[in-house]
């Protein structure tokens, strides 16, 4: 009797156990996944008492913060001071999908188990199941084990939120914008008030410091304007995530943008790096949008005729991501400048490579409007003189003349016809056709490049030398990046010298 | 009388103690008598300036040495500045106190490069200095005797790094100790935070080519652990390859060109001899390389869209493969039923400013015949 009461004690355990293990979900396999320096807790906590912590006067809905870990402490004193102002219930986490794992474009993890010393971040389960029923996301659980833009966060949000439920979603490079908007606004439906956004991107990669510092204009001053048209053409890791946290910070009317740092992982360095990876840190307030007048040009040296490969100008050049091949989409030329992912081409506004000759073209980037014309030194002056100050009556609020001279040497009457030229309203003046690079010089307040040297030659010329000039231009004016090439054979490359 | 002569003795044992200890002996004769003539007296006096004298040197001795000497305090290195030239014969007999400190890095420094200098003082009566490092606080990495440090001398260095297994990214406690001639020690401790980039990791991948589509388990250990594996690795992968490599994880049903892991590998040694080669030449090295390793088109093409975009930073590459015997220790790897032939691909690289010369490699020619199983991979440099 007793060994029968004991049975059926022994039996109902068991089908208390069996239910408690339904309930609990066991018949899923979570996915455990480890944050970088797992385990450490001396570095966890050394990274988490980094300050002074960022000072925020308002509290945000949405904000970018890179997920590259030389800037651990950075990150660290974002999220703490974050804390200062907000708690909130969700968290929103978008990455890219760094491996393009799945074939998904939109992926979500609903078993994933990130494991930080403070403990296992907890997943909002219920609002990844809708977003998965509803047909935004597919659950790609296997996604998620290597993606460090995801897991190089969950130990901050497990030290600052600690009871935020987390909504992890990755973003293939081909998430196009349409599919961003509809992200967005699921998301504006179905996140609870109480809610933060983060979109987890790095900036600009594999370029030295100052091409990379030249990139990260364009891209704040983007996302500032929320310019969706170009956020396609950034030089960062996934746009696909920016275009979904400002659709969806636009929506929600958190639509003033402030920038509270911008790193380099060069300022971690010794010595000059060839490859950098920079990174903003960006918060979105409650208010309107703050537009700021910007544009930035890449602007090139002499193109042998010959060699050109057809190669003129580009509003906004975009990486193919299919084109693997180590041959430029654009001109076999570009092969050594390109670099990975042709990131050097990418982060500018226009790449002047050649203009319409006697022409002039009007565009529009971020509320500044920019005048683009070619002339020939044997054209006549007063007929260039005209359309140019025409232009400055038709509303640019900037003149870019490509001047091809006559000669391959500068003469002092080259400089006092191109002198007049810029007082006709010129204001960044790039010469074609003499052999050598000069100095860059200022007339009033317009730039002068004389000659940028030379970019492509016949492949028959052993060597030569020029210039890349990066130009931005903003409310404030007109600021310069010179970029240092060499070219062999025909080949530009963008010169760094190693230590 | 008799307080004299208590107070005689007590200072010729004092002028005793003072000579034995700075090395010298003197013969001072028998003083069992306690009643004292005025010769006796006028020699005590003697003696006793003597030690007055003695003292007083001893004194200004020890300030000075106290001057130059701080007591490490193990938990938060005090920087002295280091004798900038050591002396390399040790004292016979030592006077001051023994120490250890550490000049440089400061305790809890953070570091984004390597290699980490760290450098320390001693005191002159030290005959050798030793390391332990551990990562994580935790993991041992390194227990070393300080080669370089000869007994005297009283400044040391050493040098941490990733590729000499003595640095790990995060947290790396250093644990110096100093063995003192009389046969003490005292350590000192520092912990000091590695900042890496971040997930950019090697690629080992293994595909497994048998004759006719078959059930296969493979599993691979690397010594110091998996880090991420595609599928998940877990105990093993049970899966069903075909003869060109489809590989079924037979877990969750998915079908994958190959198995992919990632880890650390404990002593890991880098061959002197290997190849030296430009930097524009790097994708054809491989493609000659790797053909003749025994890699196929699809492999080497794998291998390069991986492995090629990384050699971008320097003029020129040192590259050398790791032997099969040695990649087998780093990473055993278990497979069943046993392939026929088992190629295993490792290499390691490093960045040259300039073409140097080194022994070439000679490598053995790759044979697949019957089920194969290929794999390749490379050390990877955040």
């Amino acid at each position: 009797m007793a060994m029968m009461k004991a049975f059926r004690l022994m039996l109902g355990s068991c089908l208390f156990v069996c239910v408690l293990l339904l309930i609990s979900g066991c018949g899923n396999s979570s996915v455990q996944i480890k944050s970088m320096y797992d385990g450490d807790t001396l570095m966890w906590e050394h990274i988490f008492a980094s300050s002074p912590e960022v000072n925020f006067k308002n509290a945000p809905l949405g904000v970018i913060m890179p997920h590259h870990m030389i800037v651990a402490p950075e990150i660290a004193k974002f999220y703490k001071g974050l804390s200062k102002v907000i708690d909130p219930d969700v968290i929103v986490i978008i990455s890219p999908n760094h491996y393009q794992n799945g074939d998904e474009n939109i992926q979500t993890c609903q078993n994933c188990l990130y494991k930080t010393i403070d403990g296992e971040l907890l997943l909002d389960k219920d609002l990844i199941d809708k977003m998965i029923k509803d047909g935004l996301a597919v659950a790609k659980d296997e996604t998620f084990i290597k993606e460090h833009g995801i897991s190089n966060h969950a130990p901050f949000i497990k030290r600052f939120f600690p009871n935020a439920k987390v909504v992890p979603i990755v973003l293939k490079w081909e998430t196009s914008q349409e599919e961003t908007v509809v992200l967005s606004k699921w998301l504006q439906n179905n996140l609870p008030k109480n809610s933060l956004v983060i979109a987890s991107v790095d900036f600009s990669h594999y370029l030295p410091l100052e091409e990379a510092n030249f990139h990260d204009i364009s891209s704040y001053t983007t996302i500032k304007n929320f310019d969706y048209d170009n956020i396609y053409d950034l030089e960062i890791d996934s746009p696909p995530s920016i275009s979904t946290i400002t659709h969806l910070m636009e929506d929600f009317g958190y639509m003033y943008v402030q920038r509270f740092n911008h790193t380099n992982n060069q300022d971690y360095r010794s010595t000059p790096q060839v490859s950098t990876t920079s990174h903003q840190f960006i918060a979105f307030t409650n208010g309107q949008k703050q537009i700021e007048k910007s544009a930035t040009i890449l602007s090139f040296g002499n193109i042998a005729t010959e060699s050109s490969g057809g190669l003129g100008f580009y509003d906004n050049y975009r990486w193919n991501i299919n084109s693997k091949n180590q041959k430029s989409e654009v001109s076999p030329y570009l092969r050594d400048i390109r670099g990975d992912e042709d990131r050097f081409l990418v982060g500018a506004d226009y790449l002047v490579f050649d203009l319409p000759q006697n022409n002039c073209t009007m565009k529009d980037q971020n509320n500044l409007k920019i005048s683009f014309c070619k002339f020939d030194q044997k054209d006549k002056i007063n007929e260039q003189i005209k359309t140019i100050k025409k232009q400055k009556l038709d509303g640019a609020n900037y003149v870019y003349l490509l001047y091809k001279f006559d000669d391959s040497k500068l003469s002092n009457a080259d400089k006092n016809a191109v002198k007049k030229i810029i007082n006709s309203g010129v204001d960044i003046f790039i010469g074609r056709g003499i052999k050598d690079s000069l100095p860059i010089e200022k007339i009033g307040t317009s730039i002068v490049a004389y000659s940028l040297g030379d970019f492509i030659t016949l492949p028959t010329v052993q060597y030569s030398e020029g210039n890349i000039l990066g130009i931005a231009l903003s409310k404030n004016g007109i600021k310069t990046f010179l970029f240092p090439i060499t070219i062999e054979k025909g080949y530009p490359k963008i010169f760094f010298e190693t230590k | 009388m008799k307080k004299n002569s208590i107070l005689s003795l007590f200072v010729l044992g004092l002028l005793t103690t003072v000579l034995v200890f700075n090395g010298c002996s003197i013969d001072f004769g028998s003083t069992s008598d306690d009643t004292k003539t005025t010769a006796e007296q006028e020699k005590i006096d003697q003696l006793s300036k003597q030690v007055a004298d003695l003292q007083a040197s001893l004194e200004e001795q020890k300030k000075a040495s106290e001057a130059k000497i701080v007591i490490p305090d193990t938990t938060a290195p005090v920087v002295v500045a280091p004798d900038p030239q050591p002396t390399t014969t040790p004292p016979s007999v030592y006077s001051g106190n023994s120490f250890i400190t550490m000049t440089s890095p400061e305790n809890q420094a953070s570091f984004h490069e390597e290699p980490i200098n760290f450098q320390g003082a001693v005191s002159a009566n030290t005959v050798k200095v030793g390391v332990k490092a551990s990562n994580s606080g935790s993991t041992q990495v390194d227990d070393y005797i300080l080669q370089n440090y000869k007994a005297g001398n009283t400044t040391f260095k050493y040098g941490a790094k990733v590729e000499w297994n003595n640095l790990k990214e995060g947290s790396n406690t250093y644990v110096f100790t100093a063995y003192f001639q009389d046969g003490s020690t005292k350590s000192v401790s520092l912990t000091i935070y590695y900042y890496v980039g971040g997930a950019e990791m090697g690629k080992p991948v293994i595909y497994l080519y048998p004759e006719k589509t078959t059930e296969v388990f493979v599993n691979v250990k690397p010594t110091n652990g998996i880090t991420v594996s595609d599928p998940a690795l877990n105990d093993g992968w049970n899966v069903v390859a075909t003869p060109n490599s489809e590989i079924t994880n037979l877990a969750d049903g998915k079908t994958y060109p190959y198995l992919f892991w990632e880890g650390f590998a404990d002593n890991f040694k880098t061959p002197e001899e290997g190849f030296v080669v430009a930097k524009e030449d790097v994708s054809t090295f491989f493609d000659a390389k790797l053909s003749y390793l025994g890699l196929n088109e699809k492999e080497i093409a794998d291998f390069k869209e991986y492995w090629v975009p990384k050699f971008d930073a320097k003029p020129y590459y040192f590259i050398t493969f790791i032997d099969h015997k040695s990649i087998d220790a780093y990473a055993p790897l278990t497979v069943s039923p046993a392939p026929d032939s088992v190629i295993r691909v490792f290499f390691d690289y490093r960045g040259l400013d300039s073409k140097v010369s080194v022994t070439e490699q000679v490598l053995n020619k790759g044979t697949r015949n019957g089920f194969s199983l290929i794999e390749w991979g490379g050390r990877l440099y955040r």
